[in-house]
């Protein structure tokens, strides 16, 4: 499974969305509307998922899933 | 009070969601009590419930991206709102928001989200712990999930005060539609003990049932052989308007909140004043405050909290009050059929009450087999009694001797 494969389904389990809900370019708060809480959420399970650590600065409501891939890539590439 | 009517009632309980489900069951003399499913509660010296079933049939408004944040005391209570509104005929399109407002009632707050973060704090430590703990415990969330779901705005209030929490709600709410500062209110309380810890703290307060082996006639108030209530889940919520705007909008109209009173014993921590003093001032103030003569009450839903103190001082106080007349007074306590939604169930009460004016029945206290010379007030015992109800006091009291009285008038 690719990052970006991972990362949505990340997203569509802990937000209990649909998968066709998950827009890869669009900013979480507008494609979903996410709130503050479910950021915290979606954070620690890419953290366990990935086995790296998420600044909370680092992933916010204005990121996109690819934001988050390349992000994500960027830390698995760094340890 | 101002002439603040119900045009609306939602409920969620063991004896069934939605009040025709509700009514039939309750109408009948059933019992929902049932032994608890929900964890293993073979420790516990109480461990039967009254537990709501088929809940997630009512839950298609709902998305499961909300309900994985929230405790089952707010899923039961948005539910509860809906059927309510639903049955007002209300689309709040119609209303100004920002003059709704929401009043509810609880004790315990979120157990069953709460206790498995707690578990999890211990267990993997601080970051085991879910960010929506934060707002699925407290006692007042389900009155802000309510607010959030149909953007309600106005002054709001969660009154907190054990059993008679949510009967408080609805004369908070009733007052401040009085005072015109809302149009519209959502009113009623919601509880969820049936969870390890809020099951353990109400054991302790020593008040529940130990007839484990035989729920059903476990919870038997005002009879010789009670030996404590039955906790239940469940919420019940009103909907309050002005009679006059009801009437414009041609609403379905139920009852009219007449009167209203509170104290307290000021006596023990557990136990009720044992002469029920307060209590009696508390009827008699409500009384006052409704303009009704003792003569014209019909009946008396009773908190009927199945103790030896609770009940011979609810015995005690309406005797007071009454006089000779108290033994042709019908007093029951319909909740012996499905159990106590403790900071709910004066919301619940006051739906049953209103269903009999509608129906022009009595619903009967259940278990009832063995007369106390000292409980000696017609309870209406195991069946249900064709009678016209006009009038009708309901009574919820507290741990810590609250006392709380509201009287309600049928509309024609």
């Amino acid at each position: 499974m690719s990052v970006e494969e991972e990362v949505k389904e990340a997203i569509v389990q802990t937000l209990s969305v649909k998968p066709e809900e998950v827009k890869v370019e669009e900013k979480l708060s507008d494609s979903l509307g996410v709130d503050s809480t479910e950021m915290v959420d979606l954070t620690v399970a890419l953290e366990k998922k990935f086995g790296v650590k998420i600044d909370a600065k680092e992933i916010t409501k204005s990121s996109s899933p690819q934001e988050i891939v390349t992000l994500i890539e960027s830390k698995k590439a760094a340890s | 009070m101002a002439e603040i009517v119900i045009t609306g009632m939602g409920i969620v309980s063991p004896a069934g969601i939605g009040k025709a489900n509700f009514w039939q069951h309750i109408r009948e003399g059933n019992s929902s009590i049932t032994p608890i499913t929900r964890f293993d509660s073979s420790l516990y010296p109480s461990r039967i419930a009254g537990q709501v079933k088929e809940l997630e049939s009512y839950s298609n408004s709902f998305s499961p991206r909300l309900l994985k944040k929230i405790d089952l005391f707010s899923h039961l209570a948005l539910v509860a709102a809906e059927l309510a509104l639903k049955d007002a005929d209300i689309d709040l399109k119609n209303f100004d928001l920002k003059r709704t407002g929401i009043f509810m009632g609880n004790a315990i707050g979120g157990w069953l989200f709460a206790e498995t973060e707690l578990r999890d704090l211990y267990v993997e430590g601080r970051e085991g712990i879910s960010p929506f703990m934060v707002s699925a415990w407290f006692p007042a969330a389900p009155q802000g999930q309510i607010s959030i779901f149909y953007g309600i705005k106005g002054y709001s209030k969660t009154v907190v005060a054990d059993r008679a929490g949510s009967l408080m709600a609805i004369a908070y709410g009733a007052r401040t539609l009085e005072r015109e500062k809302l149009d519209l209110v959502l009113a009623g309380g919601m509880e969820a003990p049936v969870s390890p810890y809020a099951l353990l703290c109400c054991n302790t307060s020593g008040s529940l049932s130990r007839k484990n082996e035989k729920p059903e006639q476990a919870y038997a108030p005002f009879d010789k052989e009670r030996d404590g209530f039955v906790i239940a889940e469940g919420s019940g919520v009103l909907i309050l308007e002005r009679l006059d705007e009801a009437r414009k909008r041609k609403a379905p109209i139920y009852a009219r909140i007449c009167g209203f009173h509170t104290n307290c014993d000021g006596y023990d921590r557990i136990e009720p004043d044992p002469e029920g003093i307060h209590l009696a001032k508390a009827i008699e103030e409500t009384l006052k405050e409704a303009g009704f003569d003792k003569e014209s009450i019909d009946y008396i839903c009773a908190d009927g909290v199945a103790t030896l103190a609770g009940d011979i001082s609810e015995t005690k106080a309406i005797k007071k009050v009454f006089g000779k007349k108290a033994k042709d007074i019908p007093v029951s306590v319909p909740k012996s059929m499905f159990g106590n939604m403790l900071g709910a169930q004066g919301s619940v009460d006051v739906i049953t009450t209103v269903l009999s004016m509608m129906f022009n029945t009595i619903c009967p206290t259940i278990n009832y087999r063995n007369p106390d010379p000292e409980c000696d007030l017609d309870y209406v015992p195991n069946k249900a009694r064709p009678k016209e109800i006009k009038r009708a006091l309901v009574i919820s009291r507290g741990r810590g001797g609250i006392n709380a009285v509201m009287a309600l008038e049928k509309v024609k």
